[in-house]
Parts: structure tokens; sequence; C-alpha cells
């Protein structure tokens, strides 16, 4: 019942403006990583996406979805492996990533921020064995993340 | 947690440690959010202390007054963000919710089509490491070779040619619009239930930014948690009609 009330309230939250402000800022920052992230030459799987989501194909830069998960992962992006269609690989091995922008929304990150994280994925994944790349790679993600603190 | 500190220092720490890795970490798993602290504290509540099996007002224990009203609260919301005629905010997680709506249509056996977990689909929707796909005869749909997004005519093809009892739309890795009045279309063709699960998605269809799929599904499932930005848990909307069968 106390997962029933914390329903409510969510949903209380989410008949608001502001959750509309929230939604509609979740679909402009995927759709900017996206570009951001093709830009960087990372293939996006359809093309693009119309929602909170993208599928990036990894293939490209020669990694599986299990090794860029473990790289970004080791500089502070949470992300999950995940097949792409007609996958060649294994579900645990994969040949994407699946990334979305609910979370960082929330968190109030905005279109600048998702072009410096699309930079920071890109150079991570196209230097994931050089040490001093992934360095500066981790340091990016703690200048955004001491920008917009959450549960402050 | 000051209460978690002193009874129990261990997991205390754990969970600031977690509490770090959400602050010091960039969160892209595209079904994960952080709840407001309200939706916290509504789940920290004495409400945890309550038995309330059964609905509001037909319970099968006393002294569900006060837990009537919080359930009557969370149903009429939920309503009134989808447009629903019914909803159940009773499931405890998005499988749960899609096992709910199988178990009222379908009969061990019964062939249901479901969107390819590779190409963008669910566990829930057929895979053979899940109950799902090892209860019923799930048959696959997948997205096109070239684009990368559905093809309904080749969707419609193979609902005439399996001729599924029920048909599963919705995807946990699909980035681009459904249309489920595609999907009714379909499923009408071959006289199947159609069944919409929109986790992924719902907090976008609640802010009428992706076409909502409750006037067009026999079934909607959801979780709450992902774009929707609740608690951890589902949530099954479907016509009065079959608000009494399960």
């Amino acid at each position: 019942m106390h997962i029933i009330a914390a329903k409510a309230t969510s949903f209380k939250e989410a008949l608001s403006d502001e959750f509309k402000t929230y939604s509609q800022q979740i679909i402009q920052n995927a759709q900017k990583l996206g570009e951001a992230l093709n830009e960087e030459g990372i293939r996006i799987v359809s093309g693009g996406t119309d929602n909170h989501l993208l599928l990036l194909d990894v293939t490209t830069l020669g990694l599986t979805g299990k090794v860029a998960e473990k790289v970004l992962d080791d500089i502070g992006i949470t992300t999950n492996k995940n097949t792409i269609p007609f996958d060649t690989e294994s579900p645990f091995v994969t040949s994407g990533v699946r990334i979305g922008t609910a979370a960082v929304t929330t968190r109030g990150f905005g279109v600048e921020e998702m072009k410096e994280i699309a930079a920071i994925i890109s150079l991570t994944l196209k230097n994931h064995e050089d040490e001093s790349k992934l360095k500066e790679a981790a340091d990016r993600v703690q200048q955004l993340t001491n920008k917009l603190p959450i549960y402050a | 947690m000051e209460h978690v500190k002193q009874a129990d220092n261990e997991l205390y720490e754990a969970i600031q440690a977690e509490k770090k890795r959400q602050q010091d970490k960039i969160e892209l798993i595209a079904s994960e959010n952080f709840v407001s602290e309200a939706v916290m504290e509504a789940m920290g509540s004495v409400l945890t202390n309550k038995y309330a099996e059964g609905y509001p007002g037909k319970r099968y224990y006393g002294g569900c007054e006060h837990v009537d009203v919080v359930e009557d609260l969370a149903r009429d919301r939920a309503k009134q963000l989808f447009g629903a005629d019914h909803a159940n905010v009773q499931p405890h997680s998005g499988a749960q919710a899609n096992m709910a709506v199988y178990f009222t249509v379908l009969e061990p056996g019964d062939t249901v089509l479901g969107m390819n977990l590779n190409h963008g689909g669910h566990l829930t929707h057929g895979s053979p490491v899940n109950f799902s796909g090892t209860l019923y005869n799930f048959v696959d749909y997948g997205v096109d070779k070239e684009t990368e997004q559905l093809d309904y005519d080749v969707v419609l093809e193979k609902a005439k040619e399996v001729q599924p009892k029920l048909i599963v739309a919705g995807a946990s890795a699909y980035s681009r619009i459904i249309d489920f009045a595609k999907f009714r279309e379909i499923a009408d063709a071959v006289g199947a239930y159609l069944l919409v699960d929109m986790a992924h998605i719902a907090g976008l269809v609640a802010a009428g930014l992706h076409p909502n799929p409750v006037p067009y599904a026999d079934f909607v499932t959801t979780t709450t948690h992902k774009t929707l930005r609740g608690p951890r848990g589902g949530m099954i909307f479907c016509k009065e009609e079959y608000a009494k069968k399960n």
C-alpha cells in the first residue's frame, strides 16, 4: 500500500504543467544527444529518435556492447548493452548500447549538457585503451555531475 | 536516514554509497529515473504495515478505510492521466502486469504475436527464457532491415499467417513512434486481442507527446518508474468490459 501511495503522489506530479515541460525536455535532449553522437560518427539505430531512447550501434567503432558498457561505466556513465536488430552477437555480448534521457532530464540537464555527454561518450569509446584520455573523460563527467547535484 | 544509521550501520553505509553513485555518475539507463522526495516519503510511510487484499470498498481485511482513500486517489489519477475506463494500480512490476493480462485472456499453448527481443521487444513478450515464451506459443515480428523501423504491412501479414489470439505491441529498445491505431487494425483483421505495453514511454504518453494506446488497446500495461517517474511498480488499464474478468 505504501507503493500505491507513492504511485498516487507521482501521478499527481505527472498531471502538472512542470511534468509536461520535463517530458518535452526529455525528447529534445534525446534528439540533441543523438544528433551529436551521429556527428561523432556513432551510428544510431533507425537514424534517430522520437522518444527518450537511443540505440547505439558500436560495431562501427570496432567494439561490442559489452565492452562499451564497461568502459563507459568506468568513466562514470551508466548505460546497458543491448542487442540491435539482426544482431550477430549473443545477448550477453551484443553490438549495441541503449541509452535514455529521462533521468538526466530530471536532474536538470539540457541540450548543452547533451552535447558534452556526446563528446565524452565519443572520447571514451574511441580511446578505450588510452588511460590519459579516459582520465580526461572521467574528469569531464565529474564536472557535469558536480554542476547539477541530485537529492542535495 | 537517522534511524537506519542507528539500527543498521552496515546497511546505512551501502545506501549512502548508492546515493553517492547516483550523484557522481551520469545515469543514461533508458528505464531509470530519479523520483521526487515526496514519492520517497510516501514509500517510506506507515502504509507498509497494512494488508489490503481485494479492492477499495471490497476488502478481505478490516481497517482499510484510509488505504481505500489512497488506492482510489491512485486509480482516479491514473485514469485521468491516460483517459482510461479502468485502472488496476496493484501490480508490483510490469512483468506481473503482463502476466495478469495473459492469464485473463489466454490458455496455455495459445498463439501470441509479440515483438522480437533482439529488435526491441521485451523478455515478457515471448522470449524463450521467460515464462511467457514457455507457457504460450509466441511468434515474433521485427523491424525492417533497411529502415530499422516497424513495417505494419509485414506485421499484418504475419498476423494473418499465424492467427494469434493476442497481439502485443510495445518495446523496451525502440526509439520511434509506435502507431497503435495500425496495431488495432491488424488485431481486428485477425480477431485478436491487443495488449500494449507502454512501460518505456508512459511519461511521454501522459504528457501528450506520444500517441496514447488506451483508446485502441483492449489492455494497456506499464511500469510506473521509467519516464513516468513514479515508484518501482506496475499498472494495468483495460476497457470496463474486461475489468471483472481477472
